[in-house]
């Protein structure tokens, strides 16, 4: 039985997705941005993270598809594989420079807004 | 008011929208590349030419219908401002038509070459390559092909290069201005 074709406003929204993937500019998507932002926290709590732990967590779907974001997150830059020493099976997720200056700049914003307004 | 009459109804609205923003971008091609045009019909660059490819893959029937009623104004306001056609309306129909069939080869050939999912969920540059090309040739053909038959004097090869240039050209600039506003406006998130 054939499948009716999908309606306009799908071929649309597709379509205006591949245009918009065509620009060279890289930008996060909201499951990438998710996944950067779990990360940040573990970095914060210590430093080996393995990317077997991000990719059995539940919040980022199934584990191909974790392992897809840290890969889409690593082609943009921001993270980073490291193969462990001592069991080449183990990988490492690590924030590049990219990522500790996004992290350094949430910092900034955030002690921007905490300092007391300026008297005019 | 019935479903079906509500269907219909929106079709031709959907039509008439695509045809009025055919006839709003190639009016400001117009005016603004008016310096490109080869003649009247023929620019070496040529914005609507984008539309070309998304109406007829993204609005199916009503794209085609779009782009040919938007043509037809486009091609009406010329002859207004002078451009001299042999047999008025029959040949301006006959462009317009012709506008909106190109596209419908250019895609039969892609199809052809490429297998892409209904959605168009897996378009790839090379695919708006492809389909960008494709869809300039044929344009380029079919109006070379028609100028020569109809008796106008044309220099075939400059027309087909011209129109296939400007149609390129018009599919590149609109798809890169399209992609960095889609990408900086409506993004989610920037590092």
């Amino acid at each position: 039985m054939t499948r009716p074709p999908p309606p306009s406003f799908v071929r649309l929204l597709d379509m205006l997705n591949t245009i918009r993937q065509l620009s060279p500019f890289d930008t996060l998507n909201a499951d990438e941005g998710l996944l950067l932002d779990a990360l940040i926290v573990k970095w914060h709590e210590r430093d080996d993270i393995m990317a077997s732990e991000v990719m059995s967590d539940a919040r980022f779907g199934s584990q191909p598809t974790a392992y897809r974001r840290i890969i889409a997150l690593r082609d943009k830059g921001l993270v980073c594989l490291r193969t462990d020493s001592k069991d080449k099976r183990v990988k490492f997720v690590e924030p590049t420079k990219l990522a500790r200056d996004y992290m350094a700049s949430i910092s900034e914003g955030i002690a921007a807004l905490g300092q007391s307004p300026r008297t005019v | 008011m019935t479903a079906k009459f509500k269907d219909i109804l929106g079709w031709v609205l959907l039509v008439i929208g695509l045809g009025l923003a055919w006839y709003g971008l190639a009016s400001a091609n117009d005016y603004v590349f008016q310096h490109l045009a080869l003649n009247p019909n023929a620019h070496l660059i040529y914005l609507p030419a984008a539309l070309r490819i998304i109406y007829p893959l993204v609005f199916r029937e009503a794209g085609v219908f779009g782009i040919i009623i938007g043509s037809y104004f486009v091609v009406q306001d010329r002859v207004n401002d002078g451009l001299r056609l042999n047999d008025g309306l029959l040949e301006i129909v006959s462009l317009s038509v012709m506008s909106g069939l190109a596209p419908l080869i250019g895609i039969a050939i892609f199809k052809m070459l490429f297998t892409t999912k209904p959605d168009l969920a897996d378009l790839k540059t090379v695919h708006f390559f492809a389909l960008g090309s494709l869809c300039a040739a044929s344009n380029a053909l079919l109006h070379n092909l028609y100028y020569t038959l109809s008796g106008h004097a044309v220099l075939p090869l400059e027309l087909a290069s011209t129109i296939f240039i400007g149609d390129v050209a018009g599919t590149v600039i609109v798809l890169s201005l399209l992609s960095f506003a889609l990408t900086f406006f409506i993004s989610r998130r920037r590092v």
